[in-house]
């Protein structure tokens, strides 16, 4: 069968894009949460076979090849995303498509149309220079791909300003489960629906290949600027003021004295304060002058205070970099919730007990995605070599999970680990709507099958939220021996 | 076999830290040409890491030719490093790597005869020793000082020595110091390899014979200041020699880059700027593995009023494949890399591209010669004597 696969797929894309040797398919065996190798008991997460397509039309002979044989096919980009969208639960054919490098500017239309493959960095680096920017971008934009954003959460620097992703997306092409290449545009109000469907599907409708961006001219100013609050309280109430005024801050992000702790011990320089937040601005001169002025006030009635700006410019440069404090671990696990802003401080206790229930090494940072909700990341450090000690801390990113839950938010994503979570958050009624949509779209449940909607065992037995629990526990458990 | 030697020299941990980010893609040269994990810094960790990660349901991941081709098809340019969330120590775990290969004998067997050439002619061309001075003669350098005791041994260094394009670099210089009036001298056949392929290629006890036979000639001669205008020569006598044989040299160890650099900031070279359309391509182990950026960048800003840059320069400079002896190994991937560099350096519409590094220097005028582009790449040691009227 493998060597069939092999011949098959050498013969549409040729052999430098297909590899099936071991020593290349066993990279492609996870993202960036770290799983115990205890996790082959209940999947096969090893590729079959790993293809780079480096055009559309290639991608779309794949899949069709795929479609009419049944088997998986993992879409991936850059595999940072880290709920286990990337990794094959029982081989299969895993689709790397970040040679997708399109990029073609229409300066007339102010748009840009991207290759799935291009890095996010790269794309903004490239409008910069032409004098353009694009709105939004994930935080892990050095790597991220155009097409692993759009297939997934859509939020992050720039979202709090101007909303998700999905607001500037003018079109999308992609291939469907069966090989069909189609170009949407939100113009049409049908395709518009797919296009709504297609984002955060992740993986499990079709593929993305090129997508069409509204863009707009570079903002005249950029300023960032450092606040140290005294406590979560005073944060919010700042937030919630300076997200009502008319222009709202371009991006702001929050760590407490835990995460700057973290950063200290491996000799990163951090102000010594209970909350280091974040507020940068952007566009008019004059604007972003005045917008500074009204912070300035709000915090001072807080009682909080303005940091020297060389704080600030390198919390801005580092936006990039939030998983430097690994270094100290050397593993780290993270929470990704989202939740409404008032439960800020309600869900910074009750994560804290958790921290010290554990006496875990646990910091927190947060950024703001929209007016009032918070994407919360508590990250706390373990040592995977530890092996059942390891395995202990991994439940810990559910019960954050469940914190998001109660107050009203929930998951960034579902992939594997999350899918036991989705119909508590999306409600019974769209559930049953996106099972019958992909059904629609991929009747041989081949799209990155055994993600979100459900996930099977490599034994063909499906893994429902409760067993996976007991699993986790009993590895667990294993620490006292 | 497993990469034990990591967990040996404490970088396990390093290792460990690595996030998976893939910070490490899309800038490393190698896996631009190559995309694929394997060829890729985070994809090599990863593979080291399973290595390491024995037992009960662990990988049986063992070290063999597939995995040892990819150790060796990088180009040790460092960026990895600079990019990397946890600022892992890279370039110690792709050093430490190559070494256990060949204690595996799992090296590339081109480098294997670099190896065979150092051990007999202290060399890694294999060319005589007797011949180490004969670029003197090929570019008419009239009384090359081969001084008894001097103030300055300048270490030309083998790519500069032995390689006919690089020759005129060592002329230059040599014209500079006499120009300058220095105290200085050759070491002749004296001079040995500084060690540094043999690092590359995995044998560092081989790379300390070679050092401690230099630094015995050097303090024949009684010298202050080791002048090197090789950079690959430079970091190894900075940084690694110092720490091989675990030593503080009681010398000063200079690039031809600083050296000119003060001189022109003494006011003891004088030129008169002019408006050449002139670049620099950043050798990686002078810039980011050596922190040497900005000397040579105020060098050429005081020879031209139109100098320009790169993108992807100083700290973050793209490696243009002349490193990591690659040539030796995959000399196809080398000039594939050096393409993609010269498109870059085209980019700014430079008449000139000057560099500091001899392997710079040869790969980059190989990519020219190629690609028959009406480009100039010249060392800025031979670019300032030029100047100079040289
Ligand atoms: C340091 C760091 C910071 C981060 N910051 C953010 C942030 O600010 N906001 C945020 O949302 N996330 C963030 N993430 C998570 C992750 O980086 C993003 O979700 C990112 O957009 C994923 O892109 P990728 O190319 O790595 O996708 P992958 O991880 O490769 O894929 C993610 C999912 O999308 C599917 N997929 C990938 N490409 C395609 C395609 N072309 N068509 C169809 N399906 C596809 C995959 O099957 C998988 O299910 C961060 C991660 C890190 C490491």
């Amino acid at each position: 069968m493998t060597d069939k696969l092999f011949l098959d797929l050498v013969n549409i894309v040729g052999e430098s894009k297909v590899s099936d040797k071991l020593y290349e398919r066993m990279l492609y065996d996870h993202d960036i949460a770290p799983l115990p190798p205890e996790i082959s008991l209940i999947f096969n997460t090893i590729p079959d076979i790993v293809v780079k397509p480096s055009s559309v039309e290639e991608t779309s002979k794949i899949l069709k090849y795929a479609y009419e044989n049944k088997i998986p096919v993992i879409p991936r980009g850059a595999s940072t995303w880290g709920f286990g969208g990337t990794i094959p639960t029982n081989g299969g054919i895993v689709l790397e498509l970040t040679e997708l490098k399109k990029l073609s500017l229409d300066v007339e239309n102010q748009t840009v149309t991207v290759g799935a493959g291009i890095r996010w960095k790269s794309l903004i680096d490239y409008l910069e220079n032409c004098g353009y920017t694009f709105n939004v971008y994930p935080s892990s934009a050095i790597s991220a791909t155009i097409g692993g954003w759009i297939a997934t959460g859509g939020l992050g620097i720039g979202s709090l300003k101007h909303g998700h992703l999905k607001e500037h997306v003018i079109g999308l092409q992609i291939i469907t489960s069966n090989g069909e290449i189609k170009n949407l545009s939100n113009d049409n109000q049908s395709e518009s629906k797919i296009i709504d469907e297609i984002i955060g599907s992740e993986g499990t409708l079709g593929i993305i290949t090129e997508a069409t961006l509204q863009i707009i001219a570079s903002p005249e100013k950029t300023i960032s600027i450092a606040v140290s609050f005294n406590d979560f309280n005073s944060l919010t109430s700042v937030i919630e003021k300076v997200v009502v005024e008319p222009v709202k801050p371009y991006f702001i992000e929050a760590q407490d004295k835990d995460y700057l702790d973290l950063k200290k011990a491996i000799g990163i320089e951090s102000p010594d304060v209970p909350i280091l937040a974040l507020f940068v601005y952007n566009g008019s001169t004059s604007q972003v002058e005045k917008d500074v002025k009204t912070l300035n006030k709000l915090v001072l009635e807080v009682k909080g205070s303005i940091l020297p700006s060389e704080f600030a410019e390198k919390e801005w440069i580092e936006r990039f970099y939030y998983m430097r404090i690994r270094k100290g671990g050397p593993t780290l696990l993270a929470g990704e919730i989202t939740h409404p802003l008032n439960k800020l401080e309600e869900v910074v206790n009750e994560t804290r007990i958790i921290k010290k229930k554990h006496n875990l090494r646990m910091g927190i940072k947060c950024i703001m995605v929209a007016e009032d909700t918070v994407m919360f990341m508590p990250m706390y450090l373990a040592d995977e070599r530890k092996r059942w000690k390891f395995v202990s801390l991994l439940p810990i990113v559910n019960d954050i999970t469940n914190i998001g839950l109660n107050a009203g938010g929930g998951p960034y994503g579902f992939g594997i680990w999350n899918s036991f979570f989705l119909g508590k958050v999306i409600g019974d009624q769209k559930l049953v709507e996106i099972k019958a949509l992909k059904k629609k779209m991929d009747p041989n449940n081949i799209m990155n099958p055994s993600k979100k909607y459900k996930v099977m065992t490599k034994f063909g037995i499906p893994l429902w939220g409760f067993t996976f629990k007991l699993f986790t526990s009993v590895l667990g458990l294993l620490k006292y021996f | 076999m497993k990469l034990t030697e990591v967990r040996k020299r404490g970088l396990e941990k390093e290792l460990y830290s690595c996030a998976q980010c893939g910070y490490c893609q899309d800038i490393c040269p190698i896996y631009c040409e190559i995309p694929w994990e394997s060829a890729s810094p985070r994809g090599k960790l990863y593979w080291i890491k399973k290595s390491l990660t024995t037992g009960f349901l662990r990988s049986n991941v063992e070290l063999d030719e597939d995995f040892s081709k990819r150790l060796y098809q990088c180009t040790l340019c460092g960026r990895c490093h600079v990019v990397c969330q946890t600022m892992i120590d890279t370039i110690s775990i792709w050093y430490t790597a190559r070494a256990q290969t060949s204690d595996a004998k799992l090296r590339p067997k081109t480098l294997s005869q670099i190896v065979t050439n150092l051990e007999k002619s202290q060399n890694p061309y294999g060319m005589d020793p007797d011949t180490r001075l004969d670029w003197t003669d090929y570019t008419g350098l009239d009384d090359p000082p081969l001084k008894e005791k001097a103030e300055i041994a300048y270490f030309v260094g083998c790519t500069t020595a032995f390689k006919g394009i690089n020759q005129n670099i060592a002329f230059s210089t040599s014209k500079i110091l006499n120009h300058m009036g220095e105290d200085w001298t050759l070491l002749s056949k004296d001079e040995w390899c500084c060690g540094s392929p043999l690092l590359m290629a995995g044998e560092e006890e081989k790379a300390k014979k070679l050092a401690e036979h230099n630094l015995e000639e050097l303090k024949k001669r009684g010298v202050k200041i080791l002048l090197t205008g090789c950079p690959s020569c430079y970091r190894m006598w900075k940084i690694e020699i110092p720490k091989l044989l675990g030593i503080n040299l009681d010398f000063k160890v200079v690039h031809t880059s600083e050296y000119f650099h003060n001189k022109l900031s003494e006011g003891k070279i004088t030129i008169t700027p002019s408006d050449d359309i002139i670049t620099y391509h950043d050798p990686c182990e002078l810039s980011r593995l050596s922190g040497i950026i900005d000397e040579p960048r105020e060098i050429l800003k005081s020879t031209s009023e139109k100098y320009v840059e790169i993108p992807e320069h100083g700290i973050d400079v793209r490696c243009c494949g002349g490193g990591g002896l690659l040539q030796a190994n995959d000399n196809e991937l080398r000039m594939s890399i050096a393409k993609r560099r010269l498109d870059q350096i085209k980019s700014t519409n430079a008449k000139t591209v000057t560099s500091a590094c001899p392997s710079c220097n040869i790969t980059l005028n190989e990519a020219i010669r190629e690609s028959k582009d009406n480009i100039k790449c010249l060392d800025i040691a031979e670019y300032l004597a030029e100047k100079l009227g040289f």
